[in-house]
């Protein structure tokens, strides 16, 4: 029952959403949530062959957004998924439950605090941070349902 | 229509995963003790009530162990000691015992197979449970659908579901203190602590559990394979444990949380798949006291030789923190810990060296991940959380924190890293930022042994450049060198001035997608580097390494690392 209620949700957050695919490959960004200010990317000194972005995203919409990452894409501009790790963080944290100790249904705050789920009032902010292996693809965009952002060049 | 499909999709994987895991144990919602009374356990060797446990075995291994002239007197002493034995299992004993006890194990391995008949969960308390988090509502606030955790109700009423061994003190009142199971003391009656064995065989959550169980005071024996702690102190005012050896348990080897007035010492800790010893949510003495002393400690092969999330007001000292994939932590990460954010540990005269224990590496990654728990080998260390290999102090998120005269060495990554946790990070977003503040790291010997052959961390400090106050002074390092650190322009001498500093963002971020780590699904996150070992730092500036080889080598305890100094000797 509570996977229904949660699928409801998301599938109502991502209707709402509605016509975010439109960017996806042209790297202009859509939907509710736009960088706040310019994102950073970088090539991490210890990980020269990984990029990460990382940067702020603000709600501009007159509704309330729910983004879960495994709905979170990194695409390349043919379209391809770009295999990627992001989060909604700026820095390391972990879980109270280590891998494989969680409950059946892991608490949405707990998801939301461990940067796994994004939900923002309009005009909060959330932190993302993604990163990639520069051999998997050259991301376009971060495509999480609902719309995308565009990728730094 | 089709981007909603997916979306759904990947919802219903993911729930689908989550619905895979097996039944959740973090903290039930716990309260410190009032730190204002009591005191550390004292030993004694008289009370009105002694107990004695024993096995058929113990006579023997009494005169085994005790062999030869010189040790007649205590041989014939335990013989006689021996003969008052009344009880097989230690629980048995534990029931009996009244306030003030001592409780005399004599030697023998003790596996308590009466406790291991109880279920877990419970039936008898299934309405015993804390719920712990919430739903999102369409308020934005948080709901009511949490995890569930067994709170102390459930501990009282059915004592064996999840411990091997419960001590637990409250009775049925609101008060939350003491009042039975009170002060008593459980000791080994061997000649070396290994003498004395309770094995958990990994059948519970807990091998010994004291639960507001204040003054209980633990001594000379060994306890191992537990699936979540060896020792779990809770919620308790006064406790001790001496001279004990903790070896493979899934999780934590000792651990106190929201206790006060506590004592680790002369203790041993290896094979933890999380920490060897984790004195969590302590005293809040902000600085004007240390409520929780740990010394002459040894803690060596787990993922993390020492952590504490909000481990607050502990002070440790003469203990040697090596071989482990990270030498120690302290953390503001998680939320429902009481006393967050983490603030005032001590750590000082300590050695912290060879934390290189590369327990990520893709053979341990496979086996972990495709071995179901109940058949691995529990002498093989799974990480349980993610930690940076080559790391011999990690403070993350942290406020007026010491660490001084420690030697800190052959951490092959770092030997200090101080990183801030913003309060959104433990369910607190409105507190905003409020780590890392008044750190301090002086008079540190980085990268040299105590004997002072050069022996280098990979970096010596490494900061975000975030907080304030935080600063350094007087660390040395071999030969006449500075330290080392990966802020260019120099770290904050002391004092530390008041001026907040928003923290260099690539630092920051090169840590974040660490948070993604699953041993399951993503055992090597993109963008972060603490999987992967380093490699052994030059010793000196000619690329060489002068002292033994000290790093290790993703062996298990006993076999990794030939250099360091000698492990302090327990018979």
């Amino acid at each position: 029952m509570r996977a229904l209620a949660a699928t409801a949700l998301a599938a109502a957050a991502l209707l709402t959403g509605c016509g975010g695919s439109d960017g996806a490959v042209t790297g202009k960004g859509s939907g509710p949530l736009k960088w706040a200010e310019e994102p950073l990317l970088f090539t991490p000194d210890t990980l020269p062959g990984d990029r990460i972005l990382t940067g702020y995203l603000r709600n501009d919409s007159v509704r309330r957004v729910r983004v879960n990452l495994p709905d979170v894409r990194v695409l390349a501009r043919n379209g391809d998924v770009v295999s990627a790790s992001p989060v909604f963080l700026n820095t390391f944290g972990k879980s109270l439950w280590s891998p494989g100790r969680g409950p059946e249904q892991m608490p949405d705050s707990e998801l939301v605090r461990t940067g796994r789920i994004a939900f923002l009032k309009p005009g909060e902010q959330i932190p993302l941070t993604v990163a990639w292996h520069a051999k998997d693809g050259e991301p376009m965009v971060v495509d999480y349902g609902a719309g995308s952002l565009r990728v730094p060049g | 229509m089709l981007r909603a499909g997916l979306g759904i999709g990947a919802l219903m994987a993911m729930l689908l995963v989550l619905a895979g895991s097996v039944a959740a144990h973090p903290e039930r919602n716990a309260f410190f003790p009032d730190g204002n009374v009591g005191s550390v356990p004292k030993v004694r060797s008289k009370a009105a009530q002694i107990l004695t446990v024993c096995k058929p075995s113990s006579k023997k291994l009494i005169k085994r162990s005790f062999k030869g002239k010189k040790l007649t007197k205590k041989r014939n002493l335990r013989l006689r000691q021996l003969k008052k034995c009344r009880f097989r299992h230690i629980q048995a004993a534990v029931n009996k015992a009244r306030n003030g006890a001592i409780i005399r194990i004599m030697p023998g391995t003790y596996k308590e197979e009466p406790s291991r008949r109880n279920p877990e969960p419970d039936p008898r308390c299934a309405g015993d449970y804390d719920d712990i988090g919430g739903d999102i509502l369409s308020s934005g606030g948080f709901g009511k659908k949490g995890a569930r955790v067994a709170n102390f109700e459930y501990q009282r009423k059915c004592p064996n579901a999840q411990n091997l061994i419960a001590i637990i003190g409250d009775s049925d009142d609101p008060d939350r203190v003491c009042d039975v199971k009170c002060n008593l003391q459980i000791q080994g009656m061997g000649r070396r602590r290994t003498d004395v064995k309770i094995s958990g065989q990994r059948t519970k959550l807990n091998v010994i559990r004291a639960d507001r169980a204040d003054g209980i005071h633990l001594r000379n024996f060994t306890v191992e394979y537990s699936d979540f702690n060896n020792i779990y102190i809770l919620e308790t005012n006064g406790f001790a444990m001496h001279r004990i050896k903790s070896m493979y348990s899934r999780e934590y080897g000792f651990l106190s949380f929201t206790s006060d007035h506590g004592l680790y010492d002369r203790l041993e800790a290896l094979g933890s798949g999380d920490s060897g010893i984790y004195p969590g949510s302590g005293p809040e003495g902000h600085c004007q006291r240390y409520g929780i002393e740990i010394r002459n400690v040894n803690s060596h092969h787990n993922t993390i030789g020492y952590s504490g999330t909000a481990g607050n007001g502990v002070w440790m000292h003469d203990s040697k923190l090596h071989h482990n994939a990270t030498g120690m932590t302290t953390d503001s990460f998680a939320s429902g810990h009481p006393g967050m954010p983490q603030d005032c540990a001590k750590w000082e005269n300590n050695q912290i060296y060879s934390n290189n224990e590369d327990y990520f590496n893709d053979e341990r990654d496979a086996y972990c991940k495709n071995t179901p728990i109940e058949k691995r080998d529990p002498t093989l260390v799974c990480p349980t959380f993610q930690v940076p290999v080559g790391t011999g102090i990690g403070i993350f998120g942290g406020n007026g924190d010491i660490a001084r005269n420690n030697y800190i060495y052959d951490n092959w990554r770092d030997g200090i890293k101080l990183l801030y946790v913003p309060a959104a990070f433990r369910g607190e977003p409105d507190k905003g930022t409020d780590t890392s503040f008044y750190n301090t790291f002086t008079g540190n010997k980085m990268g040299v042994r105590p004997d002072g052959t050069p022996d280098a961390n990979g970096n010596d400090f490494w900061w975000d450049e975030q907080g304030k106050g935080n600063c350094w002074g007087d660390n040395s390092s071999h030969s006449g060198l500075s330290p080392s650190s990966n802020v260019v322009v120099g770290l904050p001498a002391c004092p530390g001035t008041d001026t907040a500093r928003p923290g260099n963002q690539a630092k920051l971020a090169s840590q974040a997608s660490c948070a993604t780590w699953d041993p399951y699904e993503n055992p090597d996150p993109a963008g972060c580097d603490w999987f992967t070992r380093p490699p052994e730092a030059p010793d000196d500036k000619n690329g060489t390494n002068g002292g033994a080889p000290g790093g290790g080598s993703g062996t298990e305890p006993g076999s990794g690392g030939s250099g360091g100094p000698t492990l302090p000797s327990l018979p």
